[in-house]
């Protein structure tokens, strides 16, 4: 980088050396910030349930124990919790990826009757949408309540994923396509064996962002399968334990509310559910780190 | 089959339009694969996003889950009048007009000045970590961090109550998500807390592409490092700060549903409540389906009118500056 040589070339002025060590300083105190709630949980996961109190804090656990783990992988909710949320997340970003492709690739054909129609279509939705209630009824109708497809199919499509796959489409040679014809390839033959791989790139950074989506979502289990046991995700469990904490406001709110909090789930556990929730979009992050700037990248220069 | 308005008639010249007709079939015929390569996105759009529109008729008729959408009775706008007559909505339209300005207020120029720090650490490296740790909260989820806050803030093993009482400010814990007072300031710097090294990656994005000889020019005339930051940089990141900015004014009757869903209880409803939260209790928890539908139609129109208006400012302001 030139402007970083041509820095240290000149001789830098005392406030500018004050500046910069400020603005270390800022910075490592702001990382602090966004890492200390990680770490809390961290330190509550390991602790012994007696140990957590607002009198005692610690940077690290009195005892170390795995007894929260160790409940957490005894108590079959959570483990069918895991599995279903790692089951929705696979099936969800499978589907969403390829309904994405397969539309973006259509919509690459400039001069295809209809183009401009079709696309008015799909875009409407991103701007007008009949909100929580109508969709909840309209589920209902489709008999898609307490069914595994309604985590997977109302996401399988998204327009503004669907463009930046189609932008990408673009960038790509179209003399290979018309060699591919030429030799008799089918559509779908260059579809699959020419654009597909070739792009790369693109359908592993909107796959990523669904994969969090479908990893993070709750809400739709919530209003959908609240009454179906083995249809629960993780993020829904953790739901219900804040649930069972906020619930005992309603008998504390307004005056003194300590004495009244009894949490039915003691903290630890709770703390555990909450790295099993973290843990794996933690774990994949650094990796995937570069994925998800790049997405933003090609959504803000494109988009 | 349709046929497309490619081939208005055109009294004159019938054989051109024949001809036109058949090119057009082939036409069609050529591009089948690709209408059936869109059909399973078609379908979905069709089944959970115009589906559910016909739904909203709900919000002008008794609802009786019995009789249907269709069987209802009609009551034209007795819901709208209930709706505006209700003293809770204004409450719920007070709170999320002011959770959104203060939203906006705050985030904005902390971003603005976190993006500009960042971009002024020498190292690459130590930029490189710093926003990988900062823009980490972005992929939690508002359950996540709604159990990450409470947690903190418990009175009964929340490290802020313990050092607070061991500095001697509180004489003992407070249970802060219960009072009413407090939600707003938990909940904007929650939402710093998450959001904040996002928006700096998307700003940094922006920075990025600034010509790096312009920092040397304009060293070689004398400028330090504040001007530089002044008349380089932040003129750089104006148009993504316009942009943002008419964006969110769009978005200001809609407080998203998850962040507050999260961070509220039944103690704090007084200031917590916003429109998407109410719809969704009168809604799904008191199964008042035609009035919650009557409120959530009146946010969607209105937001659609303000993402319309803010659109109109954002391409006057930034020509290159298109939705899509």
């Amino acid at each position: 980088m030139a402007r970083q040589t041509a820095k240290v070339k000149m001789k830098q002025s005392t406030g500018s050396r004050i500046f910069d060590i400020c603005n270390t300083l800022f910075m490592i105190a702001f990382c602090i910030t966004i890492f200390i709630p990680f770490w809390d949980v961290v330190v509550r996961s390991f602790s012994r349930a007696q140990d957590i109190s607002y009198m005692h804090i610690n940077l690290f656990p009195k005892v170390w124990t795995w007894d929260a783990y160790k409940y957490c992988f005894q108590d079959n909710e959570i483990i069918m919790a895991f599995f279903m949320s790692v089951l929705r997340t696979v099936t969800g970003t499978a589907i969403h990826a390829i309904v994405c492709c397969m539309a973006a690739y259509s919509l690459t054909r400039t001069d295809m009757p209809f183009r401009k129609f079709i696309t008015a279509v799909l875009l409407i939705p991103m701007f007008f949408s009949a909100g929580m209630i109508p969709a909840y009824l309209n589920m209902k109708r489709l008999g898609l309540l307490n069914n595994f497809l309604v985590y997977v199919l109302p996401s399988g499509f998204s327009i503004y994923n669907t463009i930046i796959i189609r932008n990408y489409f673009f960038s790509i040679d179209k003399s290979m396509e018309e060699a591919a014809s030429i030799d008799g390839a089918s559509q779908v033959k260059i579809f699959t064996s020419i654009i597909m791989p070739l792009s790369k790139p693109v359908i592993a950074t909107v796959a990523l962002w669904q994969m969090v989506g479908q990893w993070n979502a709750w809400f739709d289990n919530m209003v959908y399968c609240r009454r179906t046991a083995s249809l629960t995700t993780l993020q829904y469990l953790l739901r219900r334990m804040l649930d069972s904490l906020t619930a005992n406001t309603s008998t504390a709110s307004g005056v003194e509310a300590i004495g009244a909090l009894v949490d039915t789930n003691p903290d630890t556990i709770k703390a555990a559910t909450t790295i099993l929730v973290v843990l794996p979009i933690v774990a994949v992050y650094p990796f995937l780190q570069k994925y998800f700037v790049q997405g933003i990248m090609v959504g803000a220069v494109k988009g | 089959m349709q046929i497309p308005e490619k081939t208005a008639f055109d009294g004159s010249k019938i054989n051109k339009e024949r001809k036109d007709m058949m090119y057009n079939a082939k036409k069609l015929r050529k591009y089948f694969p690709f209408y059936m390569f869109l059909l399973p996105a078609i379908i979905l759009v069709i089944l959970f996003c115009y589906m559910p529109m016909e739904g909203l008729i709900i919000a002008f008729k008794d609802y009786k889950m019995a009789r249907g959408i269709e069987g209802s009775e009609w009551v034209g706008l007795k819901h709208f009048q209930a709706l505006f007559s209700d003293p809770n909505f204004y409450r719920v339209l007070g709170n999320t007009l002011k959770i959104s300005i203060l939203t906006l207020v705050t985030t904005f120029p902390v971003t603005i000045l976190f993006t500009i720090l960042v971009n002024e650490i020498a190292s690459r490296k130590f930029k490189s970590v710093v926003q990988t740790i900062t823009y980490m909260p972005h992929f939690l989820s508002w359950v996540v961090v709604g159990t990450f806050v409470y947690q903190l803030l418990s009175p009964t093993g929340g490290v802020v109550n313990g050092i607070l009482v061991k500095l001697g400010i509180l004489e003992k814990p407070l249970y802060f998500m219960a009072q009413k007072d407090m939600f707003v300031p938990i909940y904007l710097i929650t939402n710093l807390w998450k959001t904040t090294g996002y928006s700096i990656v998307i700003y940094l994005a922006t920075i990025s592409g600034i010509d790096t000889t312009m920092y040397d020019a304009a060293s070689i005339d004398g400028a330090n490092r504040f001007h530089r930051i002044l008349y380089i940089t932040l003129p750089a990141m104006f148009p993504t700060m316009c942009t943002m900015l008419i964006l969110n004014i769009g978005s200001l009757v809609s407080v998203g549903f998850d962040p507050v869903f999260n961070l509220y209880n039944d103690a704090t409803y007084q200031t917590a409540d916003v429109i998407s939260t109410y719809v969704y209790r009168k809604g799904m928890v008191e199964s008042r389906y035609d009035f919650s539908t009557a409120i959530g139609l009146f946010q969607n129109v209105v937001s659609l009118a303000l993402v319309m208006i803010a659109n109109w400012f954002a391409r006057k302001a930034n020509p290159e500056y298109k939705i899509i």
